[in-house]
């Protein structure tokens, strides 16, 4: 029955088709392992190419706030349009369309995206408002994309814009605070690896590059309200006097922090159009001025240090003017004999010369700097300057004579803040801080308790009786002098160009507060320190020790006007 | 027999890790789509936050306050009462 031919047929065809299968299984095998091993890292990147992407996970700008937590500095998010530019090009119909959302022409983009044919990203307009940016989304242009970037907003404004600076269209600082701590406020952007889909969705996080590094908040040692009260009172004088430029520093004596920090002319620096170098420099920082006679007091103490005088030694001035060389001191009338406190009532040119042409040049030369003159406060700020102040062996007589009165040296007004501290605490020199703080990095002696004590006595009789009279504050003592400098030119001293300056303290027992006024070229024909800038320092410490809550230490001189605002109370409330 | 024994419990294991592998998986989306949900949540909160900062600060500006209490409360400055420092 069976037909051995048949079967042995059958075999041979089982065989082959055995082998087939084989070979192809062994084809299968070898691709496998061709494309596993021998391509597969080819292959795997390829892969990761289209999936794997590494995104940036954003920072916000952290924001500055004042000593009491208010906001000076607030980054929100804002949009910028952005381009692919072959697309753009290709749709030149639709761009009429958002030509008109921007407000701006055709031509225009044109002209920026053209000649950058080549790239694949082109900024068309960087920091819109929203409603714009809802106004784009909605037109769909292909190739047309919004990007989220940070804005930086300083809700205060001019009031704040020297202090804090600004940032540039890449929320990178530029100026003031937001230079000095850009590192801190920045922080740093975090890197992570992730898997998109097709539709470009993140569908899984592969791998952490680099951790995210959140910004820090910075806290200022800066008082909202008494550095607003300090731009007001600046700004109102600078314009009465109609003068060319004007700073004021308010710091408190027992930390050293910056409590107010003003200079005009100001700017607005949320917008970006009208920045000028003139008007965004910093005065009170990088601006160099001759004292005047604000040195006096340490020209004072250093006869105090020397131990030749004490308070009642009396300084011979008649006749009003005399000769070093061949250049002439002059006082503005002639005082006759007075005591050193009187030179500084009076603020005699004459009677400070005398008292340091009585002391050997280095004597006085080490108290001037042990008060911080030639020398940076610390403060941080970006642009300070050291100041001119040259070493005691290269004086001349003259020169020896005139820093007496404050000319042939220049401060900031920074350092003669921090000079004046120096005084107020008893002597103790410490940085300047513009950072919130509870006590200064260092406390040094630089003078003498007894001699800060003195001087202090002294200048609380210039504001009481002396030229510093507009500086009285009600319900406190203050200690203070006044300031009428000669500018220099390149003619040497010009005769109606001055500087007005007021530099003092309170309360004088135990002082807290000392601010440095500079108003710059009055030209309202008043151009006295004790006239222009001394009215300046009362009106800001009156806000300063209410804002404070000083207890006064003195009766109150004011009588309080009838409240006839009580009138309207009711009508307000109602 | 025991050798048998040994071989099916190991392939049932094998199947069970791999069941779970796929339940793991999944789980994992579903948490990462949480997650992406939540910091586009994050991020829109802190965006409103910020813009609310901004007004706070805006409509809390000295200045602004100064105007209003002298214009519509009738407040007057004390320490610029006439007869004190011009």
């Amino acid at each position: 029955m069976i037909d051995y031919k048949h079967v042995r047929l059958a075999a041979g065809r089982r065989w082959l088709v055995t082998w087939i299968f084989l070979v192809l299984a062994a084809c299968l095998i070898w691709r496998a392992v061709d494309l596993q091993l021998k391509e597969g890292e080819f292959l795997q990147n390829h892969a990761d190419a289209r999936h794997l992407r590494v995104v940036e996970t954003a920072v916000s700008r952290g924001m500055i706030l004042d000593r009491n937590g208010n906001h000076l500095a607030i980054s929100t998010p804002v949009q910028s349009v952005w381009v692919e530019p072959v697309e753009f090009l290709g749709q030149k119909s639709r761009w009429q369309a958002l030509a008109a959302v921007l407000e701006t022409t055709v031509e225009h983009f044109d002209a920026l995206v053209a000649p950058r044919r080549e790239k694949r990203f082109v900024y068309l307009r960087r920091h819109i408002a929203p409603h714009e940016a809802q106004q784009i989304a909605a037109l769909k242009i292909p190739g047309v994309h919004l990007a989220e970037e940070q804005k930086r907003y300083y809700p205060s404004s001019e009031v704040t814009s020297h202090l804090l600076g600004f940032t540039n269209v890449d929320d990178v600082g530029q100026e003031g605070i937001e230079l000095a701590f850009n590192e801190l406020l920045s922080g740093k952007a975090g890197l992570r690896r992730v898997m998109r889909d097709r539709l470009g969705r993140v569908i899984a996080d592969v791998e952490r590059i680099q951790p995210r590094e959140p910004a820090e908040d910075l806290h200022l040692s800066i008082d909202k309200r008494l550095q607003y009260a300090a731009y007001r009172e600046l700004k109102t004088a600078v314009s009465a006097h109609q003068a060319r430029a004007g700073s004021m520093v308010v710091a408190d004596i027992r930390s050293g922090e910056i409590l107010a920090l003003v200079n005009q002319p100001s700017f607005n620096p949320n917008n970006r159009d009208d920045f000028a170098g003139e008007r965004y420099r910093n005065r009170a920082v990088t601006d160099l001025f001759e004292p005047g006679s604000t040195i006096k007091p340490f020209t004072v103490a250093a006869a105090l240090e020397a131990g030749s005088y004490d308070e009642s030694t009396k300084v011979q001035t008649a006749p009003g003017h005399f000769k070093v060389g061949k250049h002439v001191i002059r006082d503005i009338r002639n005082f006759g004999e007075i005591s050193i406190a009187g030179v500084l009532e009076r603020s005699s040119n004459v009677g400070a010369s005398r008292i340091a042409l009585s002391l050997e040049a280095e004597t006085l030369w080490h108290v001037f700097r042990a008060a911080g003159f030639g020398s940076l406060t610390d403060s941080g700020l970006p642009g300070e300057v050291f100041g001119v102040f040259h070493d005691h062996r290269n004086w001349r007589e003259i020169e020896h004579a005139t820093l007496a009165f404050g000319y042939g040296l220049s401060v900031n007004a920074l350092q003669l803040t921090r000079a004046y501290m120096t005084l107020a605490d008893d002597g103790f020199i410490k940085p300047l801080s513009i950072v919130r703080t509870s006590k200064p990095a260092w406390r040094e002696p630089a003078l003498s308790t007894a001699t800060a004590k003195t001087v202090r006595r002294m200048l609380k009789k210039v504001v009481a009786n002396g030229t510093g009279k507009a500086a009285q504050v009600d319900g406190f003592a203050v200690a203070g002098k006044t300031g009428t400098v000669h500018k220099i030119s390149t003619q040497g001293y010009v005769e109606d160009q001055y500087l007005s300056l007021f530099a003092g303290m309170l309360p004088v027992e135990q002082p807290r507060f000392v601010a440095v006024v500079v108003i710059d070229e009055p030209h309202s024909g008043e151009y006295f320190g004790g006239r222009v800038a001394a009215p300046v320092f009362a009106n800001v410490m009156t806000e300063a020790v209410r804002i404070f809550n000083l207890t006064p230490s003195e009766p109150s001189a004011t009588e309080f006007p009838e409240l006839t605002a009580l009138a309207s109370f009711d009508e307000v409330w109602r | 027999m025991r050798t048998g024994f040994l071989i099916l419990l190991l392939a049932a294991l094998a199947f069970a890790s791999s069941i779970q592998l796929v339940v793991n998986r999944h789980e994992a989306r579903s948490l990462f789509v949480q997650l992406q949900t939540l910091r586009a949540e994050e991020a829109e909160i802190n965006r409103e936050w910020g813009q609310l900062l901004l007004e706070q600060a805006t409509w809390g500006t000295q200045g602004r306050v100064e105007t209003i209490a002298r214009e519509q409360l009738s407040m007057i400055t004390y320490h610029r009462v006439p007869g004190r420092h011009q």
